[in-house]
């Protein structure tokens, strides 16, 4: 992503929100083109995540090259990758093992 | 340009003219890289159309059903964002010393931000692909585009700022 990288909490990470209910998982990946703030504001309008957990995900996408962002049902997240597919992001869906 | 600010309902976007006309081409050319996936002409193998309707599977198999199955809705509502683009550009007011105001309502600041993330991601994907003969694009051609996906970031990044800032 493009952008300054600010100080913020990465403490949770993909494990704690894979072991929510359902199966699927949607994960977002960095790419190099967008910008950070986008990237948080999609989260944020999309989503409906607050501005901290928004931040926070986009963080881990960022610097871990990669982040949960939804997990549960099939069809749910293939319309959360699809969506994210809308906004240019970078994004896939995977069973959890 | 000046950053966009927030006027009242509406969003404020002021250009030069010579600014306003080039966006209004590459809104008009990625236009035609949507309408050509919707209505089946797309050369799929080509880095942009890839980049734009990226692979939601790891497996391939499974990538070109999910593909097969969303690409025409998902190539229409990019579409249209394109097209909302496009309308607000060409209602513009032009205001003193040749400088053009854009003005978009509130309910279309989405369809900007991400109809401006997409002509970037255009620019940014023939720039990483290089000189290419077949598409006669030049070093210096790619230098131009370079500056424009970052032009645009600064259009993009000051619209989130007027957006959140309510």
């Amino acid at each position: 992503m493009q952008g300054t990288a600010t100080d913020v909490d990465l403490s949770v990470d993909d494990a704690a929100l894979a072991a929510t209910d359902g199966d699927w998982v949607t994960i977002v990946w960095d790419d190099p083109v967008n910008l950070m703030t986008y990237v948080t504001y999609v989260f944020r309008s999309y989503f409906g995540f607050d501005e901290a957990k928004a931040e926070r995900l986009m963080m881990q996408v960022h610097t871990k090259g990669r982040a949960i962002v939804s997990a549960g049902g099939r069809e749910q997240q293939e319309l959360h990758v699809s969506a994210m597919h809308g906004y240019g992001l970078l994004a896939t869906l995977e069973r959890v093992e | 340009m000046k950053p966009w600010r927030r006027d009242g309902d509406a969003l404020v976007l002021e250009l030069t003219a010579d600014e306003a006309t080039m966006l209004t081409r590459l809104v008009a050319q990625v236009r035609q890289v949507f309408v050509a996936v919707r209505d089946g002409e797309a050369d799929r193998a080509d880095p942009v159309v890839e980049r734009l309707f990226p692979a939601a599977y790891e497996d391939e198999e499974l990538a070109d059903e999910f593909r097969r199955l969303t690409s025409d809705d998902q190539a229409a509502l990019r579409l249209d964002r394109q097209r909302a683009m496009a309308r607000d550009l060409a209602a513009h007011a032009t205001v003193v010393d040749e400088r053009v105001r854009v003005e978009v309502p509130e309910e279309s600041a989405d369809a900007w931000l991400a109809g401006i993330g997409d002509i970037r991601i255009v620019l940014h994907t023939r720039v990483q692909q290089g000189p290419t003969s077949h598409l006669d694009l030049t070093a210096d051609d790619l230098a131009q585009f370079q500056a424009v996906v970052d032009w645009l970031g600064y259009a993009q990044g000051s619209l989130v700022e007027a957006v959140v800032s309510d």
